[in-house]
């Protein structure tokens, strides 16, 4: 026999042995097996007894920790109570004469000692050792245990996570969102002692039993300035820090962007669901490159909806999350859905510079939202303001799109740029720190009227930016004149023109003499240009622009991107004075200096094409080449991956508005419920852009003679107007003229007369007059179908007044009259009033609108002659 | 205090999976904590909250590791063998490569067993040991089952016995059996 084969012969036999419960019948085993193989019982029976011995020391068999027990500094390792991917929490006790302190300890995870790791862990120390406020765990003591792992101490919290309290204790909205800002105040502290938290999330904040919060784990945190193995390598970030992809902001996803802002959107994302008990958005942890995308590109859903979302809890969630909030579902979106979503969805902004520019400021508008005062993000965004100046209803809500979107795009730019510059060569350097410096002394300063003081608004803080900016001699001139337009250029996108104006002048003025220098003069010199636009002096505005022009030229200014902007705010100064031709002009010019750098700049050109179509497609001047400019943006928005951008279906639904100006409302229709559908999917049904896409669904069916269809969308749209907008709002008032139009065309005429009284008061400057009108026209067409005669003088006279004036508004006032017409059987009279119109319409007037025209002239002669037969 | 961070396993899976072998060493241990909770939560039949996400995760990491789609585990019993099969494989791999390369890798051995937190022995050579579970599977497969799926994946005991679908008793025992007999042959001289 083998050695081998005597091993196996012992295994199977002790198996078997084990099997017997008693000593006896064991050794009675082995007895009857044994018998011819010597060696064999000895063998078995000493690993029995090896097993009986181990048995009765009863040892626990996995090794314990070998660090229970042992003495971290003055500290006893007690438990183990906590394990990160490559670190380990221990609770430790110190014991004195007179007390007894608990700690929590941290060490690098056995086996896990890497230089980096280590390097990362020390730096955590050293952060948390210089950290001191009511809402951060204090830091105690640190050390280097016996197998060479360093640790460090902190003060042990006993509490639980932020969301678990709220939910336990039943806070109630307003509760979770004053217990909300003592977190931002411990992050706001972080941030002036220059350390970015980079890894908030509901985990690492604890509420004790006391209420009190206290913010934790620092592992991956950063500084923005300081000891030159601290600070923070944004290109690095993403490959070396851990992220939680969750409360990730998007640029950090993207590997860049350290900065404040990353946690300001992760106190977005936490506030968001301390609110609604959901997150923002759905991530898809095993696929990081979609987790990214969505977070950059997926709007969150609106918080007043996101309550009843079942995301993966339990089927009954929205009623649990209702009671555990003490509150209805009526109450709870009455709540979440004025300033408070507004609030958490800036927080959340995609970019960073749309974001607060400090916690401070986010948390000053949640006080202010608690204590009922109007909130800084509240009523006066941009699109608001550009659909006041704008005017029209498919302008404004196609143009402003654009506008914004562009503005946007160019802002990063002039970001990436200034980064690009930064870090561009040796002898810069020098150049890079003293920015640096410079922004470290914006956020750290102690001086409160400096630095992000107790007041902190964005616009203030850029102001005050701007003002340091302008004092710090240290700095290189072009460095400041770029980053003076930078937050010039934010300034505008919050609508402080004035101050955006001033500090822009500043810059364009100041003498300059390299080709970059010069290039940042023309930006400044467009952005005056474009601030005027906005303030309606196009005339002005187009000699200003025509100077930065001229800037351009004469210092051989050829940067695509600087002089694209150029072309297209000047563009866009042409629209508003409806000079089509130099407006498209000027845009083709754009779109050809924007191709070469389309590739890199995709969502740039995207938006430089949609503009495109503006002076063609408004003016209906050229709906073809509107069209295929449009088809030419989608096509390229597709092969450059913004399919799932905001900018695709914004497309999508201008596409369809020039198919309608076309007549081909079959081809609109399966595209603009698509965008419809796509819109609610993103957004939810309530979104302001939701609501857009609605009403354009309601024209569409307006203008092809389906009045009920359009009557059902335009409900909707109304619906999701007031939801989004407020009841107030212009673009509300709009959509009742619409709702009016609609009801009149459709016969329904007391609907139409109290459609447009209830919008005339809440029309803008711009469209009073024309609200108005239309409301007391639609009244007394009621009042004239009501039998009252002294209307429909009225209505004669109205007619009279409009003298050979030709057009949708002039058409509405004719129809009114010829219906009171004929319902007072004068159609004689009517058919006049009817056929005045229609003969001008025939004789070449405008073909686009006989859509519009003729089946309501039809309608007037219908009733006309039906009336006389009879 | 953050639990295993499923972050960090996305994050590494990428880094491995852009060619960086070196994630690999920190991936394994952060995965195998995940299929030990896999694997009490699938046992006991009551899933937790996040295992549905974290499974997804290993199931990743053991697909490009075994080249078999995750679909085809067909349960937990099935994946847990794989898994141990696997991370036999690795260790000796590790354990061969340190020895001709004379300078160890970067891992100590223990400390990579400790990292894992599996239950092998400190000083076990596991060039050896896995000529010993050779031999063991030839005399008595179940035996050595249950010393892979407790050695190599770190289940317990009552795991085990889930695990292969025999009574908690049995696999004591031959845990206890085949643990003792290998104790013996480790210490031979080769």
């Amino acid at each position: 026999m083998t050695g081998s084969a005597f091993d196996d012969a012992a295994l199977l036999l002790l198996r078997e042995a084990l099997d017997l419960d008693t000593r006896d019948e064991r050794e009675r085993l082995l007895s009857e097996r044994c018998t011819d193989q010597p060696g064999l019982r000895e063998r078995v029976q000493a690993m029995l007894a090896r097993i009986e011995a181990d048995e009765a020391s009863s040892t626990p068999e996995p090794a314990a920790d070998p660090l229970l027990g042992e003495r971290l500094g003055p500290f006893r390792v007690v438990e183990a109570i906590g394990r990160g991917g490559m670190g380990r929490v221990y609770r430790g006790e110190r014991e004195g004469a007179d007390f007894h302190q608990h700690v929590a300890i941290k060490l690098i995870r056995r086996g896990f000692d890497f230089d980096d790791i280590r390097a990362r862990f020390l730096r955590e120390r050293r952060i948390l050792a210089r950290l001191s406020h009511p809402n951060l765990a204090r830091f105690i003591d640190g050390g280097v245990a016996p197998d060479g792992r360093p640790w460090f101490a902190l003060e042990y919290v006993h509490g639980r996570t932020l969301t678990r309290w709220c939910d336990c204790e039943r806070l109630d909205l307003r509760a979770r969102v004053a217990l909300f800002l003592d977190v931002c105040a411990a992050v706001q502290y972080a941030h002036t002692q220059l350390v970015v938290h980079r890894d908030l999330k509901p985990a690492n904040v604890l509420v004790d039993d006391a209420g009190r919060v206290r913010l934790l784990d620092f592992g991956v945190a950063g500084l923005l300035a300081g000891d030159a193995d601290d600070a923070v390598d944004p290109s690095t970030l993403g490959q070396r820090h851990a992220l939680t992809p969750e409360y990730a902001a998007p640029e950090q996803l993207a590997g860049e962007g350290a900065g404040v802002a990353v946690d300001v959107y992760a106190l977005g994302v936490m506030l968001y669901e301390v609110i609604a008990g959901v997150l923002p958005l759905a991530i898809d942890r095993r696929d990081p490159v979609a987790a990214a995308r969505a977070v950059r590109e997926q709007p969150a859903q609106a918080l007043a909806l996101a309550i009843a979302r079942a995301g993966d809890a339990a089927a009954d969630a929205l009623p649990q999350r209702l009671a555990a909030r003490r509150t209805t579902l009526r109450a709870y979106r009455a709540d979440t859905r004025g300033d408070l979503g507004r609030i958490v969805e800036k927080a959340l902004a995609k970019e960073p510079l749309r974001r607060y520019a400090t916690a401070q400021a986010f948390a000053d508008d949640l006080a202010r939202w608690l204590a009922g005062a109007p909130v800084h993000v509240a009523g006066n965004g941009t699109g608001y303001r550009l659909g006041k100046f704008i005017g029209r209803h498919r302008l404004a809500l196609g143009f402003s799109v654009f506008a914004l979107a562009a503005a946007a795009a160019f802002g990063a730019y002039h970001f990436a740029t200034l980064h690009a510059q930064l870090r561009l060569t040796e002898a810069q350097r020098n150049r890079a720190e003293a920015s640096l410096d410079f922004m470290r002394n914006l956020l750290a300063s102690p001086d409160p009227q400096m630095g992000v003081g107790a007041d902190t608004r964005l616009g203030d803080f850029l102001q005050r930016s701007a003002a340091t900016l302008q004092g710090n001699a240290r700095l290189d001139a072009e460095i400041r004149a770029e980053l003076a337009v930078t937050i010039a250029d934010s300034l505008k996108s919050i609508d402080r023109y004035d101050d955006a104006l001033a500090i822009a002048h500043g810059v364009a003025e100041a003498p300059a003499s390299t080709p970059s220098a010069w290039t940042t003069r023309v930006h400044a010199a467009t952005l005056i240009g474009e601030i005027q636009t906005l303030q309606g002096d196009y005339e002005k505005s187009l000699a200003q622009l025509d100077d930065a022009t001229r800037l351009a030229d004469s210092h051989a200014v050829g940067d695509p991107l600087t002089i694209a902007n150029l072309l297209s705010v000047q563009s866009i100064a042409y629209n508003h004075l409806g000079r089509w031709d130099d407006s498209a002009r000027l845009i083709d010019r754009a779109v050809e200096v924007a191709a070469p750098i389309a590739d890199r700049h995709p969502e740039v050109f995207a938006n430089l094409l949609g503009f495109a179509s503006i002076p063609r497609g408004y003016p209906k001047t050229d709906l073809p080449a509107a069209e295929a400019l449009l088809r030419r943006s989608l096509a390229f928005q597709e092969a450059h991956g913004l399919k799932s951008s905001g900018l695709y279906p914004n497309t999508q639904g201008e596409l369809a508005q020039t198919l309608i100006d076309e007549g081909r409302f079959e081809e609109a229709e399966p595209m603009l419920l698509d965008v419809v559908a796509q819109m609610k999917q993103r957004f939810g049904p309530t979104h302001r852009e939701t609501s857009f896409k609605l009403s354009g669904l309601a024209l569409l069916y307006f203008r092809w003679n389906r009045f009920d269809d359009s009557r059902r969308w335009r409900d909707e749209a109304t619906a999701a107007m007031r939801a989004a907008l407020g009841e107030r709002h212009p673009f509300v008032a709009l959509g009742l003229i619409e709702s009016a139009d609609l009801a009149f065309q459709a016969g329904d005429t007391r609907r139409a007369a109290a459609d447009a009284a209830a919008a005339a008061p809440m029309a803008d400057e711009n469209d009073r007059e024309e609200f108005t009108q239309r409301a007391s026209l639609y009244a007394a067409a009621a009042r004239c179908e009501a039998g009252d005669p002294g209307a429909s003088t009225l209505l004669r006279d109205r007619v009279a007044a409009l003298g050979d004036a030709f057009g949708a508004r002039a058409f509405d006032v004719r129809v009114a009259a010829a219906r009171c017409l004929n319902r007072l059987g004068r159609h004689a009279e009517a058919l006049a009033v009817i056929e005045a119109f229609a003969a001008r319409l025939h004789a070449g007037g405008k073909i686009a609108r006989n859509d519009y025209f003729e089946p309501a002239i039809a309608r007037i002669r219908a009733a006309a002659a039906g009336a006389s037969s009879s | 205090m953050a639990e295993a961070g499923n972050d960090s396993v996305t994050r590494l899976l990428q880094r491995w999976s852009d060619g960086d072998a070196a994630a690999l060493d920190l991936l394994l241990p952060l995965v195998y904590a995940d299929l030990r909770r896999i694997a009490a939560g699938a046992l006991r039949a009551a899933p937790g909250h996040s295992t549905l996400q974290t499974t997804a995760l290993v199931h990743d990491v053991l697909l490009r590791l075994l080249g078999h789609a995750p679909t085809t585990f067909e349960n937990g019993a099935h994946l847990l063998n794989a898994s141990a099969r696997m991370m036999r494989q690795v260790l000796i791999d590790r354990a061969r490569k340190a020895q001709t390369e004379k300078r160890g890798g970067r891992w100590l051995r223990d400390d990579f067993t400790e990292a894992l937190e599996l239950p092998i022995p400190d000083g076990t050579d596991l060039a050896a040991l896995d000529r010993a579970l050779n031999e063991l599977e030839s005399v008595h497969q179940r035996m050595a089952k249950v010393v892979e799926l407790r050695y190599f994946v770190g289940l317990e005991v009552n795991e085990v016995a889930a695990t292969l679908g025999i009574t908690e008793r049995t696999a004591r025992r031959d845990w206890v059996a085949a643990r003792e007999w290998l104790r013996e042959r480790l210490e031979q001289p080769a």
